[in-house]
C-alpha cells in the first residue's frame, strides 16, 4: 500500500479527522503497514503492548478471555483504531485482536505515537474523545449486565457485536 | 641464577647481575679492537710521512711487513721471525700501505658493527627481561594492592619508562671504559709533552667532570619530576576512557578538559625549565672545553718566548689536546644517560618493589593435576576488614559439606560476599583460617585454588577474545598438548626467552585442561561447550550470533556446500508449509522488493563499512554504469522526489524530534543539507554533480514496500535489473571488496549465515512473516544439520574489549558458564546473576545446582550469595549475613555450625 492511499484512509478516520495533512503524512511515514491472514492475532491479551493499529483493509474481533472462555466484546472494520490503551497507559494488552478476514493494518509504534500525543494536542484530544466514548459505552455495558445478572442469576453473555 | 626475579637497587648492579658474562665479552671484543683502532690512526701518519712525503732515492726500496717477536731473555733473547716482509719501491709502498689502511678501515668497522649490535642485542634482552620481570610482578601483586593503581599507570610504566633502561644497558660498562680509555691517553700524552701544561689540562677536565654533572642533577630532579606528571597524565587518561560514562552523564567534559589542560601545562613548564637548564649547562661545557686552547695558547706561548718549552711541544699538545674533548663530551653524556636511567629504573623500582608479593613459588608451573578437593569446607574464625582495619566480616565459623549447595543471603556489604571472596582468596583475611579438604587455604600453590575452585561474580572483567576463548579461559593453566617443533625458530624461541629470563611455554600450544572439563579432547569439547551454555540459558544467544554474524574469513571444508544445501532445504521446507508469499528469493532475472535499489543495482550487497570510507555512489565505476545505462537521470529524479516528500514530512519539526529519527533514508542533521540542495537544483542553476549524487544516494537506499513514496514503477524495475549486466562480468577496481555479489550457487562472503542460508529477504509486510520463517529456518538448520556449524561461528564471535559487545545479562552468564566448565569441587558464586530478572535468575540457579549431575560433580559443593534470597528454598541449606555477622536461622536442614 502506498503512502497516498494510507494517508485517505487516515483521513478518514475519526480519530485523525480534524489533523493537517502534513501531519496525516507524518503519521503514515513513521508507521508501517502489517498484513495478517485470516485467524491471525494482532495483539494477545495480558502481552506487552508496542503499537496500536488503524484498520486499513478487512476485519478484525477484539475478545477478553473469561473463565468461561473467550468472548467477543467489539468488531472491527476498516478505519477503527485499536491496541492505544496499553501504549498510553503503559499496561498489557487488556483484549487480544484477531483478524477474521485478510486484513491490512497500520501498526503506529508506541514511541511514535506517544510523541504524536505529545506535540499535536489535536491528536491527544482526539484520542481522549475515543477513550471517553468507549469508557461511556463500557460503563452503559457494564449497567445491563449487573441488571441482566441481577434479574436472571448469570452474567457472561455470548459474544455481541458492538 | 640465583633469584630470577631481583630487582636491585642500583641499575648497574641490576645490568651487571644479568649480563655479566656478555658484558666481559664486550670488553674482551673491545679490547682487540683498540690496538686495530690505533692502527688506523697512526697509518695515515705513515704513509704521508713514507712514500708522499718522505725523501725517496730513485730505486731506494722498503721492507714491509716484516714481523718479529722479540723473545725475552729467559727463552735466549733474540727474535721469533713470523715473516721475513717484502721489500718495495716507493709507489709499491704506498700502495701496500694505503692497501693496509683500507684492511684495517674494514675491519674496524666491522668490529664496529659487531659491537653495535651485540650491544644491542643485550640491552633488548635486558629490556624483555625487565619488563617480563614488571608483568610477573604484577601478576604477583597482592591484591589489595590493585585498589591503588591505575592501570594504564603500570601499562605505560612497563611499556614507556623502562625503554632508556635497555638502551643503557649495553652501554652500561663498556662505553665508559672506552671513553675514559680514550680521555686518559690523550691525557697522558699531554703531560709527556709538558709536566705543567699537562697538569692545566687535567685540571680543567676535573672541574668538567666534576662541576657539569653536578650541574646537571637538577635536570635529573626535573627528569623525575616529568616522568611522574607523565605516568599520571597516563592514568588519568585511562580514567577518562574508562569513565566515559560518569563525564557524559554529568557534562563534566569539560572539567576533564581543564583538568588535563593543567597537567599538560605542568608538564609544559617541567619540560621548558629543563631545556633551559639543560642547554645552559651545555654552554658551560662547552665554553670550559674550549677555554683551555685560550690557556695553551697564552701559557705556552709565555713558556715558548721564555725558552722554557720548544715550539714543537707545543704544537704537539694543542693537537693532542683536541682528541680530549671529544671522549670526554662523550663520557659527560654517557653519565647523562646514567643519571637518567638510573632515577627512572629507581621510580618504576618502587612501584614493583613490596614485600607482600605473592611469592613466585605459588605461581610455579604445575603439570600435575592437583588432587581433589574432597571434603568439607571448614572456616574457623574467619575476618575481614577494610584498608582501615573496619570489620567487614567479624570471626566467623561454619562448614560446608561435601555435595552441599549453600546459599548465603543478606543484603549487599551484609558480610557474604566477603566470605566468598576469600574463599576463592580474593581477599586477605584478617584473621581466622579456612581449611579446603583438609589442607589449610592461605598455604596452597595457586594451581590448587585456581584449578579446583570455580568462581563467579557480577562484573567480572573478561577480555577481548572469542566466546570459545572467554569459556576456555578457565581451563587454561599449561600448555598440556604440546606440538612438537624442532625447528630453528623454536630453538631461537627458547634461547632468547632463556636468555631474557621469560617463561618458555609456548602460547601456540593447545592449554586446554580437557579432562578438567570432562572431555576427552578437542572434537567432544564443543558438545560440552554447548551444555554448559545451555545451563546458563546463552545457547541460542551464542547460536544467535553465528547465525547473524558476518562470515569468518575462511570456511571449514565442507561448509559451503552445506551452506548451499541448507539453502535449498529452506526453499523446500517454505513450500511445504504453504508460506512462499512470507518470503522473496533473490532472483537474478527479477527485482526484490525488500532489498534496496543499490542492493537490485548490483544483486549484491555492500559492505558498510566501505560505504563509510567512501559513499558507494561516488565511486567512478558505479557512476559509469550509471551513464551508460541511463539510470544516472533516473535515479536523480527520483531522490529528489524522496527529498521534496521526506522534507515536505518532516522539514517543520525542530532538529530535536525524535520521529525525525524515523526517516532513515536521511539523518536530521542531513535535512538542512538537502534543503539547500533541492533550492539550488530548482533554482536551475547549475545541476553541481555532487548534489546529483546525494540525491542518487537517497535513491539506491529506497526500499518500496517500507519508504511507501511509489516511486519504483515496472519500467524502473525493468531498467535496474538490466544494469545488473554490468556488474556481474567482474567489478572495478573500487568496488571490489565494498560489494559482495549474490550468487544462487556459491556463498556470498560478506552476508550473514543467516542471509546467506535464506538467500532472499523476509517480506516483512506479514506481520507474521518474520516468526514464520525464522522457525523455518530453524527447521532447515535442524535437518541439515548445521546447527553444529551456526554454533561454532557463534563461539567465533569476537566479544569485544571488556565484553562489550555482549550484553551485561550474557557477561555474566559467561563467566558462570566458563566457572561451571572446569567442574571445580568447590563453586563459589556471588551474586553472579545480577543483571537478570527474578525468574530468569531462578531458573538458572536450579539448573546450575541440577548440573552437578550431569556434569558428572555430585560433591561439589556450592556456595551461592544470592541476590535475591526467594531462590533460596532451591539450596539444601541457607545461611543469612547481616552487617557482616552469620545470623543463625532455620534452614531446611540444621543450623549451620552443626552441619555434616
Amino acid at each position: 500500500m502506498l503512502l497516498k492511499s494510507e494517508i485517505d484512509l487516515l483521513r478518514a478516520v475519526p480519530l485523525f479527522a480534524g489533523i493537517e495533512p502534513s501531519r496525516l503524512k507524518l503519521i503514515a511515514y513513521t508507521a508501517e503497514t502489517v498484513m495478517y491472514r485470516e485467524g491471525q492475532v494482532l495483539c494477545r491479551q495480558g502481552e506487552r503492548g508496542d503499537a496500536a493499529f488503524v484498520l486499513m483493509e478487512g476485519e478484525a474481533d477484539v475478545s477478553i478471555a473469561a473463565e468461561t472462555g473467550d468472548f467477543v466484546v467489539a468488531s472491527l472494520k476498516t478505519g477503527d483504531v485499536v491496541g492505544e490503551i496499553s501504549i498510553l497507559c503503559d499496561v498489557p494488552r487488556t483484549a487480544t485482536v484477531t483478524a477474521t478476514t485478510k486484513l491490512s493494518a497500520l501498526r503506529v509504534r508506541k514511541e511514535a505515537f506517544l510523541q504524536l500525543v505529545r506535540q499535536f494536542p489535536e491528536i491527544a484530544t482526539e484520542v481522549m474523545r475515543g477513550l471517553a466514548e468507549r469508557l461511556s459505552h463500557t460503563n452503559a455495558e457494564l449497567v445491563k449486565a449487573r441488571n441482566l445478572a441481577a434479574g436472571q442469576g448469570h452474567g457472561q453473555g455470548q459474544g455481541r457485536p458492538q | 641464577m640465583s633469584a630470577p626475579d631481583e630487582l636491585d637497587e642500583s641499575v648497574f648492579r641490576y645490568v651487571w647481575r644479568y649480563t655479566k658474562s656478555q658484558q666481559l665479552w664486550v670488553f674482551g671484543v673491545l679490547a682487540v679492537s683498540l690496538p686495530l683502532y690505533y692502527l688506523t690512526l697512526d697509518l695515515p701518519k705513515r704513509i704521508v710521512n713514507g712514500p708522499i712525503s718522505g725523501e725517496w732515492q730513485p730505486g731506494q726500496t722498503q721492507t714491509l711487513f716484516n714481523f718479529f717477536i722479540p723473545l725475552p731473555d729467559f727463552l735466549g733473547g733474540g727474535q721469533l721471525h713470523i715473516s721475513d716482509g717484502v721489500e718495495l719501491d716507493r709507489f709499491g709502498v704506498l700502495v701496500a700501505l694505503s692497501m693496509t689502511f683500507l684492511f684495517f678501515v674494514i675491519v674496524n668497522g666491522l668490529f664496529k658493527f659487531y659491537l653495535s649490535t651485540y650491544k644491542g642485542k643485550l640491552g633488548e634482552r635486558l629490556l624483555r627481561r625487565l619488563r617480563y620481570q614488571l608483568v610477573d610482578r604484577v601478576l604477583r601483586f597482592p591484591s589489595g594492592r590493585f585498589k591503588q593503581v591505575r592501570g594504564s599507570e603500570i601499562a605505560s610504566m612497563i611499556k614507556d619508562e623502562t625503554e632508556p633502561v635497555g638502551g643503557f644497558g649495553g652501554s652500561a660498562f663498556a662505553d665508559p671504559a672506552l671513553l675514559l680509555s680514550q680521555a686518559l691517553t690523550a691525557l697522558f700524552f699531554i703531560v709527556l709533552q709538558n709536566f705543567w701544561l699537562g697538569m692545566v689540562a687535567g685540571a680543567i677536565v676535573l672541574v668538567q667532570i666534576l662541576l657539569i654533572p653536578r650541574m646537571r642533577r637538577r635536570l635529573v630532579v626535573l627528569a623525575r619530576h616529568r616522568q611522574l606528571t607523565a605516568r599520571i597524565l597516563s592514568g588519568r587518561i585511562g580514567e577518562v576512557v574508562e569513565g566515559i560514562a560518569s563525564i557524559r552523564t554529568n557534562d563534566t567534559s569539560n572539567w576533564e578538559r581543564a583538568e588535563l589542560g593543567s597537567r599538560l601545562g605542568k608538564i609544559l613548564s617541567i619540560r621548558y625549565d629543563f631545556y633551559q637548564w639543560k642547554f645552559f649547562v651545555n654552554f658551560l661545557n662547552n665554553l670550559i672545553a674550549q677555554m683551555t686552547p685560550f690557556i695553551f695558547y697564552l701559557g705556552g706561548g709565555y713558556l715558548v718566548i721564555q725558552g722554557r718549552l720548544d715550539i714543537g711541544q707545543l704544537v704537539a699538545v694543542i693537537a693532542a689536546y683536541k682528541d680530549l674533548p671529544a671522549p670526554l663530551k662523550e663520557l659527560i653524556a654517557w653519565d647523562q644517560g646514567r643519571v637518567d636511567v638510573q632515577s627512572k629504573y629507581a621510580q618504576i623500582r618502587e612501584q614493583f618493589v613490596m614485600n607482600d608479593l605473592v611469592p613466585s613459588d605459588l605461581q610455579k608451573v604445575c603439570f600435575d593435576p592437583p588432587p581433589k578437593l574432597d571434603g568439607e569446607v571448614a572456616v574457623t574464625n574467619l575476618k575481614v576488614t577494610d584498608d582501615s582495619g573496619n570489620e567487614l566480616l567479624y570471626p566467623t565459623t561454619l562448614k560446608l559439606a561435601s555435595g552441599e549447595a549453600v546459599a548465603a543471603v543478606g543484603p549487599p556489604g551484609g558480610g557474604a560476599e566477603y566470605l566468598a571472596d576469600a574463599l576463592v582468596r580474593l581477599v586477605q583475611p584478617a584473621g581466622g583460617r579456612i581449611v579446603l579438604a583438609g589442607t589449610a587455604l592461605d598455604t596452597m600453590p595457586d594451581a590448587i585454588p585456581g584449578r579446583r575452585l570455580g568462581y563467579s561474580a557480577s562484573g567480572l572483567f573478561l577480555p577481548q577474545m572469542s566466546v570459545r576463548g572467554a569459556l576456555t579461559y578457565g581451563l587454561q593453566h599449561v600448555p598440556l598438548r604440546r606440538e612438537e617443533r624442532t625447528n630453528a625458530a623454536e630453538v631461537m624461541r627458547l634461547e632468547e626467552a632463556r636468555l631474557s629470563g621469560n617463561i618458555d611455554l609456548d602460547i601456540r600450544d593447545d592449554w586446554i585442561d580437557y579432562e578438567a572439563a570432562g572431555v576427552s579432547g578437542p572434537d567432544t569439547l564443543a558438545a560440552r561447550l554447548a551444555e554448559v551454555l545451555d545451563i546458563v540459558e546463552l545457547r541460542s544467544d551464542i547460536a544467535r550470533l553465528g547465525l547473524r554474524g558476518k562470515l569468518p574469513d575462511s570456511l571449514a571444508e565442507g561448509v559451503a556446500d552445506r551452506i548451499l544445501n541448507a539453502r535449498a532445504r529452506f526453499r523446500q521446507l517454505l513450500i511445504e508449509g504453504g508460506d512462499e508469499d512470507y518470503f522473496e528469493g533473490f532472483d537474478k532475472s527479477r527485482y526484490s522488493e525488500y532489498a534496496t535499489v543499490f542492493e537490485n543495482l548490483v544483486f549484491g550487497i555492500a559492505d558498510p563499512d566501505a560505504d563509510a570510507e567512501e559513499p558507494l555512489v561516488e565511486r567512478a565505476s558505479l557512476q559509469a554504469v550509471l551513464k551508460t545505462t541511463g539510470l544516472d537521470e533516473k535515479l536523480f529524479v527520483m531522490g529528489r522526489q524522496i527529498a521534496e516528500t521526506l522534507i515536505e514530512i518532516f522539514g517543520d519539526l525542530s532538529a530535536d524530534n525524535p520521529l525525525l529519527d524515523d526517516i532513515d533514508l536521511m539523518s536530521p542533521e542531513d535535512v538542512d543539507l538537502y534543503r539547500a540542495a533541492l533550492r539550488r537544483i530548482d533554482g536551475e542553476a547549475k545541476r553541481d554533480d555532487k548534489d546529483r549524487r546525494a540525491f542518487q544516494r537517497l535513491a539506491l537506499n529506497y526500499v518500496e514496500p517500507r519508504h511507501r513514496l511509489g516511486l519504483l514503477d515496472a519500467d524502473m524495475q525493468k531498467a535496474i535489473v538490466a544494469a545488473r549486466e554490468h556488474f556481474a562480468d567482474g567489478l572495478g577496481p573500487d568496488l571490489a571488496g565494498a560489494v559482495f555479489l549474490h550468487d544462487a550457487a556459491g556463498i556470498n562472503r560478506a552476508a550473514s549465515l543467516q542471509d546467506n542460508i535464506l538467500f532472499g529477504r523476509i517480506v516483512s509486510r506479514y506481520a507474521e512473516a518474520p516468526g514464520r520463517i525464522n522457525a523455518v529456518l530453524s527447521e532447515t538448520l535442524h535437518a541439515t544439520g548445521l546447527f553444529k556449524v551456526v554454533f561454532d561461528l557463534g563461539l567465533d564471535f569476537d566479544i569485544g574489549s571488556g565484553a562489550k559487545r555482549l550484553s551485561a545479562g550474557q557477561q555474566q552468564k559467561l563467566t558462570l558458564a566458563r566457572a561451571l566448565l572446569k567442574r571445580p569441587d568447590i563453586l563459589v558464586l556471588n551474586r553472579p546473576l545480577s543483571a537478570l530478572d527474578g525468574e530468569t535468575q531462578r531458573r538458572i540457579t536450579h539448573a546450575v545446582i541440577e548440573a552437578r549431575r550431569t556434569l558428572d560433580v555430585p560433591r561439589q559443593v556450592i556456595l551461592w550469595v544470592l541476590g535475591h534470597a526467594d531462590h533460596a528454598d532451591l539450596f539444601d541449606r541457607v545461611i543469612e549475613f547481616r552487617e557482616g555477622r552469620l545470623q543463625e536461622r532455620e534452614s531446611q536442614t540444621a543450623q549451620p555450625q552443626e552441619v555434616m
